[in-house]
């Protein structure tokens, strides 16, 4: 089986020859190229030619479109940072936000995300990827949800407390980040990404209730989602917070698979998650990207490894991934660990 | 006038509520009322916030919610600080900061605010805060405690520039280090030689206390 055939068995809930391997390589393959972050960041073929590469060297079974999390409020005219050695911030984190006071939240107009920079770099990558790799493995496209993005230009705090005081102010943005998005989603589809990741971090416990999630996200992310399925592609979520709320994130958007980092609220063990949800989508998770994937070694990254495919890849459904973005410093050792951990636990048949 | 259990009932409301105009009404009516504004700040505001703290890492709580609480209180604090007849004692002294090369800072002005409300004197360096200029605030605040967070694997090493500059200055002995941070953990934080590691604002203050008393 190559990667692409391994993912879809995961994917129809079938077992192939091994759980398919996805340790999220993104920034950390600019390593492999030996070239600084940003100008990683800022060119979406380099971007591409790097993940290619790290695929070749490790051997993982699937591409995730992650540049980083300020590529959709750029275009919107929202400063960003860009460290040599680290991922790229929004400046807003920094003190500079766009939207400074709540009627900025008027004045955010919709761009065309095919002609913006960032978003730009962002579909060639796609387009290098797919054209490459999208035979053998599995591509996804990535889009920040219009609460994430929002908060970019104007930082998580100050949204928070805007959702309470300025509801009006804050829904009308949204619906203006949304209506780019949906636009931007096409633009990633028609790249021919097999999937698009939709990054719904704040339907989590650590950040909002299920009730400000749904008004302020969920009822309007959904149409992102519902144009993925018109494109016969699959709906991917990730969400790597404390807490989350699988059955809010399934209302809403009907995935085809989860990416998590934590186990989702109400759930306390491995067999209670495939038991609870493992029937339903696609689980890609977990391992551990601090203590395990930075902190830790091959040796670790495989006895973490072993456990979660012998409980959650009974049946297909699972795909074993990093709970969130490959930590960028991390040892490559370690991505290249999960691949074996895969490979070294087939499927008994 | 109020009674005094009125006065402070209605502030602990007003903060838990999230409340920021009754929160104002009842710091007033505290000073109409002669209430003491140290007692109307400790058993009102601060017992609000207790139990919104203890909301929040309960999972009751969410984000809007504690920082609403946040501002009514610190409109209250407006109120009633020109009014204090003592300062009352802080209950130590922590400075506090994200760490260099990270700017990801909601974590650590959330701890900040419950260190506050449980009358712990802060110093806050902000966010992208160089390992010097830890030992510098900390050397001239005398505090007992430093507190550091991140949210990036790719700053959270320079944590342990701290730890070791405060060994190196003689100062490790008599200055307790906190981590914290969605990429930090207990093992992170002894792997750096930190004395604490807390996982949210909740525990945080608990941890800090306990540190104080096993001085």
């Amino acid at each position: 089986m190559n990667g692409l055939e391994r993912v879809v068995s995961a994917l129809t809930f079938t077992e192939g020859d091994y759980v398919p391997a996805g340790p999220l390589v993104c920034g950390a393959s600019r390593r492999v190229y030996g070239i600084t972050y940003d100008k990683w960041a800022k060119n979406g073929t380099t971007a591409a030619k790097c993940c290619i590469q790290a695929q070749k060297l490790l051997g993982y079974d699937g591409f995730l479109g992650l540049i980083d999390l300020s590529v959709e409020c750029a275009g919107f005219g929202q400063a960003v940072d860009f460290p040599i050695e680290s991922t790229p911030v929004s400046k807003a984190l920094k003190g500079e936000p766009l939207i400074k006071t709540v009627e900025d939240y008027e004045k955010l107009e919709w761009y065309d995300p095919r002609k913006a920079d960032r978003t730009s770099q962002e579909l060639k990558w796609c387009e290098t990827v797919v054209k490459e790799k999208g035979k053998e493995c599995a591509v996804l496209g990535f889009v920040y949800g219009p609460a994430g993005t929002l908060s970019m230009m104007r930082t998580l705090e100050k949204m928070s407390v805007d959702v309470k005081k300025y509801p009006s102010a804050v829904k009308k943005a949204i619906k203006t980040v949304n209506d780019m998005l949906l636009d931007y989603t096409i633009a990633v589809l028609e790249t021919g990404v097999h999937a698009v990741v939709l990054d719904v971090l704040y339907a989590s416990k650590m950040i909002w209730s299920r009730g400000v999630y749904d008004e302020f996200e969920g009822e309007y992310c959904q149409k992102l989602a519902d144009e993925i399925r018109k494109h016969n592609a699959l709906v991917v979520l990730h969400n790597c917070g404390f807490g989350t709320y699988f059955d809010t994130m399934d209302k809403w958007y009907k995935p085809n698979a989860i990416s998590f980092h934590y186990l989702p609220d109400g759930v306390t063990s491995l067999e209670q998650l495939k038991e609870t949800w493992g029937k339903k989508f696609t689980l890609m998770g977990m391992i551990d990207c601090p203590n395990t994937l930075y902190m830790g070694t091959p040796e670790d990254v495989k006895r973490e490894s072993k456990k979660q495919i012998e409980v959650l890849g009974k049946g297909g459904g699972f795909v074993l991934c990093s709970g969130c973005e490959f930590p960028p410093n991390a040892s490559l050792l370690n991505a290249r660990a999960m691949v074996e951990a895969c490979q070294e636990n087939p499927y008994k048949k | 006038m109020a009674t005094k259990e009125e006065v402070l009932s209605g502030l602990a409301k007003s903060v838990i509520d999230g409340d920021t105009d009754s929160a104002k009404k009842w710091a007033h009516e505290a000073i109409k009322s002669n209430v003491d504004a140290l007692e109307a700040l400790n058993e009102g505001c601060q017992m609000g916030m207790k139990v919104v703290g203890d909301r929040y890492t309960a999972g009751e709580m969410f984000l809007p919610e504690i920082l609403m609480s946040a501002e009514a209180m610190y409109a209250t604090m407006d109120i009633l600080k020109p009014h204090l007849k003592s300062t009352g004692k802080a209950s130590g002294t922590i400075v506090m900061g994200v760490i260099e090369g990270d700017v990801h800072d909601i974590g650590k002005n959330i701890v900040k605010m419950m260190m506050e409300a449980s009358g712990v004197k802060v110093v806050d360096l902000g966010r992208d805060v160089p390992v010097a200029t830890f030992i510098e605030k900390v050397k001239e605040s005398n505090a007992n405690a430093v507190g550091m967070s991140s949210l990036m694997t790719t700053a959270m090493f320079k944590m342990r520039d701290v730890v070791d500059m405060l060994a190196e200055q003689g100062l490790k002995d008599k200055v307790k280090v906190m981590v914290g941070g969605a990429p930090t953990s207990p093992e992170f934080a002894k792997s750096i030689g930190a004395d604490a590691y807390a996982k949210d604002a909740g525990e945080a203050v608990k941890t800090f206390e306990s540190l104080l008393r096993s001085a």
